[in-house]
């Protein structure tokens, strides 16, 4: 018997939530995409505080499921990563925080 | 216990981001000022400060690019709700047309209309007060309600000056607030660039 099972069927919803979203990380990383057109890749670091490789680590993840836009350009011969939220990261980033309203309102003290 | 997560608080702290570098304070600062100094002397010559305050966007931008997007990082603005600036700029407008209006009537320069420009200070330290304000509020950057206050506490004491010459109050009202700005844009632009150094060569940005 599973600890769900055992919990009852209320918990199932829990389940559902986006995992690839609820990752502190990765949810700093959506919440800053969220509110701004695009940054790059030393924006987001500096705002977020993560490592080089960490940061790299979550945005492809982040990438790999479509959330975001990852472009890579020069300007003025330095390379810039231009990381910009897609119409599903940003349809994945509201349906958590309806998910997490909703879930966590129905708590009782 | 986590604090709560306002979305409009992160778009606050990334526009005050935007304004930490000093360079839009240089900017409108030294069109400011320069136009208090041409502009009761040298009138035709205004046109230059007007054109650099027209220009100031694309200005701005490619200073930053240059100087502040290698030390902190790049980030374009959503095109969107505006937010509570407009409303100020609008406010404070006709806040401060009326108060002309008030104080033209009251010292009877209504009847002697060549007296206008003798108010001028008051309608702009009204107007330029409001839209520090709204900025101060839209970026929570202290200096910027420093700034409201002297344009607002400037307006009066510039019109109540006694100076010789139509636009030498005007003038001096802008010339000293343009360098208030423009010194505090310079002190802003110092601390930034001592706050954070350029990173080392080619290691600005490796995403992989």
């Amino acid at each position: 018997m599973s600890a769900t099972e055992t919990a009852g069927t209320d918990l199932q919803p829990i389940a559902g939530i986006d995992r690839l979203v609820h990752e502190p990380a990765r949810l700093m990383i959506l919440t800053i995409l969220y509110v701004v057109e695009s940054a790059d890749f030393l924006y987001l670091m500096r705002q977020i505080g993560l490592t080089r490789g960490n940061l790299s680590s979550h945005l492809g993840k982040l990438e790999a499921a479509g959330y975001i836009d990852v472009k890579k350009e020069f300007v003025d011969k330095i390379p810039r990563t231009l990381l910009r939220l897609t119409d599903n990261g940003r349809e994945a980033f509201q349906a958590y925080r309806q998910d997490m309203i909703g879930l966590l309102e129905g708590l009782a003290d | 216990m986590l604090e709560k997560i306002d979305l409009k608080q992160v778009e606050h702290n990334v526009l005050r981001d935007f304004f930490q570098d000093g360079l839009t304070d240089m900017l409108f600062g030294a069109c400011f000022f320069f136009l208090g100094l041409l502009l009761p002397q040298h009138g035709g010559l205004v046109v230059f400060p007007i054109l650099l305050l027209a220009f100031s966007a694309p200005l701005t931008m490619g200073l930053k690019k240059h100087f502040t997007y290698p030390r902190t990082g790049y980030v374009a603005f959503r095109q969107g709700d505006p937010g509570p600036v407009p409303w100020f700029v609008l406010g404070s407008l006709v806040l401060g047309l009326v108060a002309l209006v008030a104080v033209l009537i009251t010292a009877g320069v209504i009847a002697d209309p060549g007296q206008w420009y003798r108010w001028m200070p008051i309608l702009f330290g009204i107007w330029l007060a409001g839209m520090f304000l709204g900025l101060g509020l839209q970026v929570r950057l202290a200096r910027y309600y420093v700034v409201a206050g002297v344009a607002l506490a400037g307006g009066p004491l510039a019109t109540l000056l006694p100076l010789s010459g139509k636009l030498s109050n005007i003038g001096l009202f802008f010339a000293v607030l343009g360098a208030v700005i423009l010194a505090w844009g310079v002190f802003a632009f110092v601390r930034f660039l001592r706050r954070y150094p350029l990173p080392a060569e080619g290691n600005a940005d490796v995403s992989n």
